[in-house]
C-alpha cells in the first residue's frame, strides 16, 4: 500500500501544477496588458475624465475623486447612501472644499500677486 | 545508559512522523475535512478580496499620469454648478499656469432604460487623426450631408450594448422634456473594448451637441481644467485658485493619487462584513482547537508516551497536522481564487462593486498580484493556527502519563 506521505506528495503535486496553470496565465494576461494600457492611456488624455466606470448607479460613484461633501445626501440631508457600490468605495477625500464660513474681508485676485 | 539510535536519515524519520500525522487526521476526517473546508473558504474569500481591489487599484492608477493637473469647479451651498467664462482669463494670469481649458460634460438619465449615460464634449476630429484613431472602432462613414458635424458621438462599448437592444445604434434620439422635438446624433464609432474599463459608460459628442444635450448656456462650463508644466507648483497654484476666488473648489492629480490608493481601502466595510461569518466560524475552531484536545487525544499522546516517545516527536506530529492543513488550505484557497476572480471574472462579488448600474463592464481585470498580500494571507491564518494547535499538545505531552491515562 502507498505510503501516507506519499499520498500527501502526490496532491501537493497536483496543486502545483495547478498553481503553474496561474502562474503562466498571470504571465500571459500581464503581457497583453502593455497594449491595453497604451489604449487607456490614450483614452485618458483625449477624454480627460477620472475614475473607472465600474459603476453608474450614481454620478458620486461614477466620478468618485471629483464628487463633493453633499453628493451622497442628495435625496435630504444626513440621508444614508442606498446604492450598493456606496458600500464599497471610501468616502472620496473632501479636505479641499471651501469652508462655508467666512471671517474678515475676502482676499482680491490682486493679493498676493 | 546510552540513547537508543534512530532508525533512518533525519528526512526518513521526519517522513514517518508525517505518515503517523496523517493517519491519526484520517482516523478523526469528520473533523479535520469541516477544519480543512473552513480554512480553504477563509483563505478564498480573504485573496479573492485582496485580489479585486489590488486589480482595481492598479486600474486606477494606470492612467493617473493623463490626469489634468488642476481640475476647479465651481460650488454652491456645497453642490457643483456650472462655471462662467469670466474665471478663465484671472486662472489664466496666475504665474505658472500655461493653459486653461474649460470643459463640458455631464450626465444623461435614459429613463426608459434606466441608464446613467456620461456625455462628454470635445472636437471629435482629434480622436479621428493620428495615434488617437486607434483607440476608436470607426462605424461606417455617415452618409455626407446626411448627418450635421455638430450632432454625432462616438460610444462606450457598454452603451453600444444597450443601444442595439432598442435599434438605436447607427443613431441615438436624444430628447429632453422641454423640447420641441428630437434631436438625432450619428452614431460614428465606438471605443474599443480594451478602454471598456473606463470607457464603457460614455458618449463622447461634439461640444456643440454636449452643450445642446446637457442645456448648458453660451459661456457656461461644467468645470475647468488647468495645466500646469511644473508639479512642484500644483498645491500652490490650486491655493492661489481658492483663496482669489472662494466659491472654486481645486482637485489636484495629488489629491485624486491619494483618493484612488485608499478607494478601496479593504476596510472599506464590505469586505469586513462579508468575511465575517467565515471569520467567526474559523475563531470557534481555533478556539475549540486551544482551549484542549478530545479525552481521545489526550489518550493518544499518554499511550505514545507510554511506549517511549519524547515530546519533541509528540509536538512533530502535532506541528505537521497543523501544517499540512494550512498548507494545502492556503495553496488551494489563493489557486481557486485565481481562477474565480481571473478566469470567471468573479460572479457574485462583482455585482457588489458594480451596484446597480445598468451598464456595466465586463469586469475583465488584469490580474496584479502582489507578493505581500499572499505574504499576508500566510500571517494572518497559517502562523496563528499552527501555534494554537501545537499549544494543548504540548500541554498534554508535559503531563504525567500515568495521570493522563488514569484521568481518561
Amino acid at each position: 500500500m502507498m505510503r501516507y506521505s506519499s499520498k500527501l506528495g502526490i496532491a501537493l503535486l497536483i496543486l502545483m501544477l495547478l498553481a503553474l496553470v496561474a502562474v503562466v496565465d498571470y504571465h500571459r494576461q500581464r503581457a497583453e496588458y502593455a497594449d491595453i494600457i497604451w489604449m487607456r492611456q490614450a483614452l485618458q488624455k483625449a477624454v480627460g475624465l477620472t475614475d473607472l466606470s465600474i459603476t453608474t448607479a450614481a454620478r458620486y460613484l461614477r466620478h468618485y475623486s471629483l464628487g463633493d461633501l453633499t453628493t451622497p445626501f442628495q435625496d435630504y440631508p444626513a440621508s444614508l447612501d442606498h446604492f450598493p457600490a456606496g458600500f464599497v468605495y471610501t468616502p472620496p477625500d473632501v479636505s479641499d472644499v471651501p469652508k462655508p464660513i467666512k471671517f474678515g474681508p475676502l482676499p482680491t485676485p490682486n493679493e498676493g500677486k | 545508559m546510552e540513547t537508543p539510535t534512530q532508525s533512518g536519515s533525519w528526512l526518513e524519520r521526519q517522513r514517518s512522523i508525517i505518515d503517523y500525522s496523517l493517519q491519526s487526521m484520517f482516523r478523526r476526517r469528520t473533523k479535520n475535512s469541516l477544519i480543512l473546508v473552513m480554512y480553504v473558504l477563509l483563505i478564498f474569500v480573504v485573496s479573492s478580496v485582496f485580489f479585486i481591489t489590488g486589480s482595481l487599484t492598479v486600474e486606477l492608477f494606470s492612467t493617473v499620469d493623463e490626469l489634468p493637473d488642476i481640475t476647479v469647479q465651481k460650488l454652491i451651498g456645497g453642490r457643483q454648478v456650472v462655471i462662467q467664462e469670466s474665471y478663465f482669463q484671472a486662472i489664466r494670469e496666475i504665474p505658472g499656469v500655461e493653459a486653461v481649458e474649460p470643459r463640458i460634460w455631464g450626465y444623461f438619465y435614459l429613463e426608459e432604460l434606466q441608464a446613467n449615460f456620461t456625455i462628454f464634449g470635445m472636437d471629435l476630429t482629434m480622436l479621428e487623426e493620428g495615434e488617437y484613431q486607434r483607440i476608436v472602432d470607426w462605424g461606417p462613414a455617415l452618409k455626407k450631408g446626411e448627418e450635421r458635424p455638430e450632432f454625432r458621438m462616438i460610444i462606450g462599448e457598454g452603451v453600444s450594448r444597450l443601444l442595439k437592444a432598442i435599434q438605436m445604434e447607427d443613431s441615438f434620439l436624444f430628447f429632453q422634456p422641454n423640447w420641441d422635438t428630437a434631436i438625432p446624433f450619428g452614431i460614428i464609432g465606438t471605443f474599443k473594448s480594451e478602454t471598456q474599463l473606463q470607457s464603457n459608460d460614455l458618449m463622447v459628442m461634439q461640444t456643440e451637441g454636449a452643450r445642446r444635450v446637457l442645456e448648458l448656456k453660451e459661456g457656461e462650463y461644467t468645470d475647468l481644467v488647468v495645466h500646469v508644466p511644473n508639479p512642484e507648483e500644483t498645491k500652490m497654484i490650486a491655493l492661489k485658485i481658492r483663496r482669489y476666488y472662494p466659491e472654486l473648489r481645486t482637485v489636484t492629480r495629488a489629491q485624486i493619487e491619494s483618493t484612488y490608493t485608499s478607494a478601496f481601502n479593504w476596510k472599506a466595510g464590505f469586505v469586513l462584513s462579508s468575511m465575517l461569518v467565515v471569520i467567526f466560524a474559523f475563531l470557534v475552531l481555533i478556539w475549540d482547537k486551544a482551549s484542549g484536545l478530545s479525552p481521545a487525544e489526550k489518550k493518544e499522546i499518554g499511550i505514545l508516551k507510554a511506549i517511549g516517545w519524547d515530546t519533541e516527536m509528540i509536538l512533530s506530529v502535532k506541528f505537521w497536522e497543523s501544517f499540512i492543513i494550512s498548507l494545502l488550505a492556503s495553496i488551494f484557497g489563493v489557486i481557486l481564487s485565481y481562477f474565480y476572480i481571473y478566469w470567471l471574472h468573479a460572479p457574485g462579488l462583482k455585482e457588489i462593486f458594480i451596484g446597480w448600474s445598468t451598464i456595466f463592464p465586463s469586469f475583465d481585470l488584469v490580474p496584479h498580484i502582489d507578493l505581500k498580500f499572499l505574504l499576508l494571507i500566510v500571517t494572518v491564518t497559517v502562523i496563528p493556527y499552527s501555534t494554537i494547535a501545537i499549544f494543548p499538545a504540548w500541554k498534554a505531552a508535559i503531563t504525567d502519563t500515568d495521570f493522563i491515562l488514569r484521568n481518561n
